[in-house]
């Protein structure tokens, strides 16, 4: 059946690249979120459900995210989440770029910029390597 | 990527839910009608994580006794962006490449996007895309870190094509 595999919005699809900073305008509003941020949310909004609907269980969209960020999460406390994003912050980043930066805690710069192409043109090698050096840290010191 | 966004959604409600729960039967509608849904736009609604309290009066169908409501709420989405690295779970090994996973996505890596060095081998158990001093074995259950390269955005699932063609992608211990 043809429907089932039609393209919605494809227009807009196109348009849409990391690589430069391009994002859909849906988004222009939204705040990216680092895994281990998302983690923190997902495990709030598990224990509501665990103590108002227990009869009812996550869908399973849920359940294969949680487990994802359970993996993923570079970060094991709100403190440290916290401190990450201040430290991303103190630069002028794109959201996209420090957010991915959180996500996969390169090593060194060049990495990075391979990861997130962007970075580039918008920070020198130093001042990166620097703040990835400081997110290092803060894993290491992380309980 | 993962993102708080700010959506709205329509509830349609039976005239028998009308009374003092109804605001308890409105967010119990919401949850299970929003959370694990997909659009192309806005990717896939894992969580909702507020709703928001000034709500607009709904509004009477008519003939029917059913009412409208619109509720606005803040959830955490997931959707793919074209060029965007991520880390995935690969989930199935076989001659034509990768299947993984990267929490509700689907991602597969053919093998024209796998790195000429590292070559399927049928004869381990389980098979597995390695090279040939060994050092990267990719494997079921596996991690590994992608660019995603196409999305493909059905009615009510997306679907990515990645590739491991760039230095630092691939396994990661």
């Amino acid at each position: 059946m043809a429907s089932s595999n039609a393209v919605t919005g494809e227009g807009m699809e196109n348009q849409e690249d990391a690589n430069d900073l391009k994002f859909n305008k849906e988004f222009d509003n939204a705040q990216a979120l680092m895994i281990s941020e998302v983690k923190l949310l997902l495990e709030e909004r598990k224990k509501l459900q665990e103590t108002f609907n227990e009869d009812q269980e996550l869908p399973e969209v849920f359940q294969k995210t949680y487990d994802y960020v359970q993996q993923f999460s570079k970060f094991t406390n709100e403190q440290t989440v916290k401190t990450v994003r201040q430290t991303l912050s103190t630069k002028s980043l794109h959201p996209f770029e420090m957010v991915a930066i959180g996500n996969l805690c390169p090593e060194v710069a060049d990495e990075a910029k391979s990861y997130i192409r962007s970075l580039e043109s918008n920070i020198d090698d130093e001042e990166l390597q620097e703040m990835l050096d400081e997110i290092k840290t803060h894993i290491s010191y992380q309980y | 990527m993962f993102y708080k966004i700010i959506l709205d959604h329509e509830i349609l409600l039976h005239p028998k839910y009308f009374g003092p729960d109804i605001k308890e039967v409105m967010r119990k509608k919401l949850y299970s009608e929003v959370e694990g849904s997909c659009s192309g736009k806005y990717g896939f609604v894992i969580a909702v994580t507020r709703i928001f309290d000034n709500q607009e009066p709904g509004l009477l169908q008519p003939g029917r006794g059913f009412v409208v409501f619109k509720l606005k709420y803040e959830a955490v989405v997931f959707r793919p962006i074209k060029g965007e690295v991520l880390e995935a779970i690969v989930t199935q090994v076989n001659k034509v490449g990768l299947f993984t996973q990267i929490g509700p996505l689907n991602c597969f890596v053919s093998k024209h996007c796998i790195p000429t060095e590292v070559k399927f081998d049928q004869n381990t158990n389980p098979p597995c895309y390695r090279n040939d001093d060994g050092d990267t074995t990719i494997q079921e259950g596996s991690c590994i870190r992608l660019r995603i390269v196409g999305t493909r955005v059905n009615a009510m699932d997306i679907f990515a094509i990645g590739s491991l063609m760039e230095d630092y992608l691939g396994g990661i211990s």
